[in-house]
């Protein structure tokens, strides 16, 4: 080309020009491909580390954030000043360790209590083989027994050691603190996108004093997967039980019950404004429209009904609690007590804290389990098709049919029992050993500094 | 470059042009793929330094809280000691890897020495109560040998090589304690682990506090752990003896031998609170031995009061025919025919039953087995519900006195065996103790053969004889106010004389590497049932840092 023109021979004058011939050429382009496909592996492979490398990055910021968050907060740990000891210091509430199988599942006679399968039970035994149905088993993670070898010699027939597999736990803890100015601090496992359960009975003001003595229903549970959310009350000048404190207790509590929809019920008397739980759609709720008491299900009252989106954290989070981190699996809270002569840290439910009046721990240890981004996309979407194929066995089904008599409870339970397989496979790919270098876990040991009138 | 279109002889690229471009290509390659190792290894230490904050946070506490029992301190394979004054390097290896040793098999060898030119190791048997000890408080013991100041050690401090605790699932499943030495997880050596050296001084002049170094080294390159733990092969079974000193290894990397320059970073712990020993029970006397261990439920610098009911054992006398059950009576009586001890309880509605028969036994003890301190009864756990070690007050006997009805002098019970049966001995005005006396020696109860006689009967009291054969009877202030005193002979004050009261002035660590006590020497010669207490005389000492 010169002079910004181009010139094309005829094709006789071609023939005699000297160029790379067809075999060369091909020879060439044959190379080239070779080379752009090692490249493009090379350029895949480093595209990989990058962006695996990336998310864990992602996930270790959050989760130290986090864990920061709870570093800070329960280093200032202090008392309600509730001297009579009916308020803890440091409460564990209700639903702390998590039965794999158990947890999304129903009682096996319909008039148990559901509840109990989210308490800290540390075993639950509704279900025993006898029904067929399901064992129950702990959630765990673990390393199967092909990494536990010999060094030489045949593989062990010892079990694989403790420390190879982790126990899942849920907790839902409650404090105060103080550092110039008192607040209540709630952390709490929760649901993904909202961070309560929804409850039969959460219009009564004792479900968030004392969950584990009502019946409810749990809400279908059919992944491990949760996130972590946070509350942190006001802050208030005066402290004790008296000053100002319980009434951050009852604000929270408040918050909460006007953000929880109530499950829609025959037995329950609404009024005019209570926010009702879709039916279908976990994520909406409708608003009771009629006054006086409304025995028609919102979805089926036409007369001006209408629904909203419940809120799912981020910006417009609820007032009750707010996420702090997503693709929780594992949280857990405990506390060494200076009067336990063993030493040792452990967790308390309300009949055992030793953490009332003037008592508080001196150290606590935090554990939590994350997520990386990527697979928690993979484990909560990318499984959904082969989520959707999943069937209940014959001999449940039987089970089913002969220990419930109605459509509407044979639904559920049928339901409950396909939520629980979700969660069972979910779990079991995250236990993928692929996939447990994109599962990070924290510990923290925090020593309790703030004891400004404890013993 | 020239290309010229009108004429036949076309020039085309020359095979050095093309080899030229094809060689600017490949170095641009190069040096667009030499770049993205740069940016992988900048991400990876930064993962690996957020984990090691992250350990340093945690150990930071864990120095600092006096031995509470922290299972993630499993994680931690091996700690290593020098000792300046007899030049020995003290190696203790994870007690809950069962390493056998390769001389005794059901032994398990739990630590080393290494002198100038030789190496040592200790064993325990692989069932004995002191390795399920050394078990228990490996994560308290850790605590108190990093902590052994350098005055001590020597510059370099002590040494642990540890697991993460945190990063991944892979990392965390995969650095476990594998439990087993002939077992292990072929994945381990990619696991991440870190060399920590601590290195604690205080200043002992002006008694302003103390500053403990943290050095994490990291990673565990393959030279590093085949020479820290070398694997036993079907050539080599003996390979897992010959590992290296933690501290050679840091020497060659920092010197620049064979191992490769470790990553480190460095973190100072500064503290108002002096490093001092911590009191062990070799310290102590039985008597005193007992008081610490009732102590347990109380803080330190918490006031010691008789009206705490978690001490009312301590503190209220037992009386043997007071003894109530399910508030009925269960009396209880002892006889000796001059052969033997015979110890009974009386059943409401029924006879005297022998204490091996007694059904309730598990839940209404008699005497109070050494045992339980370690290994409290399910039994009792249940019944006791929370805090059963408050409710169950004492937890033990041993170190209370026996007095009975008939005018003998008190005697000192030394040891009670997990059947409930109480042996005694007695210390002589030297302070010496004279070891188990046989129930033919003792006077006591030989004239109540029968169910019913009240010589039978017995009160157990904390308060005896005082010290020194001088026959006087202890009384509650005399024995306070000797705890509150520093004793020579390594003994510091147990208690702290304030305003008029008595407050505990520390706990007492129970470990596994101690000396003996005379009465435990005296327990090992005798009585071969006895879980018998290693004399470990050179061993290094536990250190604490006041709080």
């Amino acid at each position: 080309m010169e002079g910004g023109t181009v010139k094309f021979l005829p094709f006789y004058q071609l023939r005699g020009i000297k160029g790379f011939t067809m075999v060369e050429l091909m020879g060439a382009v044959t190379i080239a491909l070779l080379l752009i496909i090692m490249l493009y592996n090379i350029f895949s492979k480093v595209q990989n580390i990058f962006v695996t490398g990336q998310n864990r990055t992602i996930a270790m910021d959050e989760a130290r954030t986090a864990m920061d968050m709870l570093v800070e907060d329960f280093k200032i740990l202090n008392l309600i000043g509730d001297v009579k000891g009916d308020e803890q210091n440091l409460r564990w509430m209700p639903a702390v360790e998590i039965n794999a199988a158990s947890y999304p599942l129903p009682p096996s006679n319909p008039g148990a209590n559901n509840w109990s399968l989210i308490t800290n039970a540390t075993k639950v035994t509704y279900y025993n083989e006898n029904y067929n149905a399901r064992f129950i088993t702990k959630a765990r993670i673990e390393l199967s027994d092909g990494n536990f070898t010999a060094h030489v010699g045949p593989k062990p027939s010892v079990p694989a050691p403790s420390g190879s597999k982790l126990y899942l736990y849920h907790h839902d803890c409650r404090f105060f603190t103080f550092n110039g100015a008192w607040k209540m601090v709630h952390y709490k496992f929760g649901p993904r996108e909202r961070y309560f359960m929804p409850h039969h009975d959460v219009k009564s003001t004792l479900i968030l004093k004392d969950p584990e003595n009502l019946g409810g229903m749990v809400d279908l549970v059919d992944s491990p997967v949760g996130a972590l959310w946070v509350y942190r009350s006001p802050s208030s000048l005066k402290g004790g039980f008296d000053g100002g404190l319980v009434q951050q207790l009852e604000d929270h509590e408040n918050l909460q019950k006007m953000e929880i929809p109530l499950k829609w019920d025959l037995g329950i008397t609404y009024s005019k404004g209570d926010k009702v739980l879709d039916w279908i759609d976990k994520s909406s709720y409708h608003y009771i429209n009629k006054t006086p008491a409304n025995k028609v299900a919102p979805w089926l009252d036409t007369s001006g009904m209408y629904w909203a989106k419940m809120n799912t954290g981020g910006l417009d989070s609820p007032m009750g609690f707010a996420r702090l981190v997503d693709g929780v699996i594992h949280f857990r809270v405990r506390a060494a007590d200076p009067r336990n002569p063993e030493r040792d840290l452990r967790e308390y439910t309300d009949r055992n804290n030793p953490f009332t009046g003037y008592h508080l721990p001196t150290h606590v240890i935090v554990e939590m389990a994350v997520l990386d981004r990527k697979l928690l996309r993979e484990i909560e979407r990318g499984m959904e098709q082969q989520l959707e194929d999943i069937q209940l066995t014959k001999k449940e089904k039987d089970f089913i049919n002969s220990a419930w008599n109605t459509k509407i409870d044979r639904d559920r339970q049928t339901q409950l029992r396909l939520a629980a397989e979700r969660y069972r496979l979910r779990l079991e790919e995250i236990n993928k050993e692929e996939n447990l270098d994109r599962v990070y876990f924290f510990k923290q040991l925090i020593k309790v500094r703030n004891r400004e009138g404890a013993e | 470059m020239n290309v010229k279109s009108n004429n036949y002889k076309e020039q085309a690229f020359t095979l050095p042009e093309v080899a030229l471009a094809i060689g600017v290509i490949g170095l641009g390659l190069v040096a667009v793929f030499s770049v993205l190792p740069f940016g992988l290894a900048a991400q990876k230490d930064n993962e690996e330094e957020t984990i090691m904050r992250y350990e340093a946070q945690y150990w930071r506490e864990a120095l600092l809280s006096d031995g509470l029992l922290l299972e993630g301190l499993k994680r931690v394979d091996r700690i290593e000691i020098h000792s300046i004054t007899n030049r020995t390097t003290h190696t203790f290896v994870n007690p809950h890897r069962l390493r056998p040793d390769p001389n005794a098999l059901n032994e398990s060898i739990i630590r080393y020495e290494d002198n100038a030119t030789d190496r040592f190791w200790y064993t325990y048997p692989t069932n004995s109560f002191s390795l399920a000890k050394a078990r228990k408080y490996w994560p308290s013991d850790i605590q108190g040998w990093l902590l052994n100041p350098i005055s001590q050690t020597g510059r370099e401090g002590s040494f642990a090589l540890v697991r993460a605790l945190n990063g991944s699932l892979f990392d965390h499943f995969n650095g476990a304690e594998p439990e087993r030495d002939d077992y292990y997880f072929p994945n381990r050596d990619f696991s991440t682990g870190y060399i920590l050296q601590v290195q604690a001084t205080t200043n002992t002049l002006t008694q302003s506090g103390s500053r403990i170094k943290m050095t994490f080294y990291w990673p565990l390159y393959e030279q590093v752990t085949e020479a820290l733990e070398p694997k036993p092969t079907a050539v080599d079974p003996m390979a897992k003896y010959k590992f290296k000193r933690i501290s050679d290894i840091v020497k060659e990397s920092l010197s620049g031998g064979d191992i490769p320059p470790f990553k480190s970073i460095e973190f100072t712990i500064t503290t108002s609170g002096l490093l001092e020993p911590a009191l062990l029970e070799s310290n102590l006397t039985l008597q005193e031995r007992r008081f610490m261990r009732e102590m347990r439920v109380l803080q330190p610098n918490e006031r010691v009061d008789r009206d705490d009911p978690r001490l009312k054992g301590l503190f209220n006398d037992y009386y043997s025919f007071k003894h109530n059950f399910g508030d009925q009576p269960r009396n209880r009586r002892m006889f000796n025919n001059g052969d033997r001890y015979f110890y009974k309880v009386k059943i409401p509605g029924g006879g005297w039953v022998g204490i091996d028969k007694y059904s309730d036994r598990g839940r209404d003890p008699s005497f109070r087995p050494d045992k339980w301190f370690f290994e409290f009864p399910y039994a009792l756990q249940i019944w006791g519900g929370t805090g059963v070690e408050s409710i169950v007050s004492p937890i033990g006997h041993s170190g209370m006195w026996l007095h009975t009805y008939g005018g003998n002098s008190p005697v000192q019970i030394a040891w009670v065996n997990p059947s409930q049966f109480p042996y005694f001995g007695k210390y002589d005005k030297n302070g010496i103790f004279s070891g188990l006396l046989p129930p033919g020696l003792l006077p006591y109860f030989k004239n109540g053969t029968l169910d019913s006689d009240a010589p039978n009967h017995y009160r157990i009291s904390f308060l005896g004889l005082e010290p020194g054969g001088s026959g006087k009877f202890q009384t509650w202030e005399s024995v306070l106010r000797d705890y509150a005193l520093d004793k020579r002979g390594g003994r510091p004050n147990l208690l702290i004389h304030q305003g008029g009261h008595y407050a505990l002035r520390q706990h007492m660590r129970i470990t596994t590497h101690r000396q003996a006590a005379a009465d435990e020497m005296e327990l090992n010669k005798v009585f071969p049932m006895w879980n018998k207490v290693y004399d470990e005389k050179k061993v290094p000492r536990l250190w604490r840092v006041v709080q």
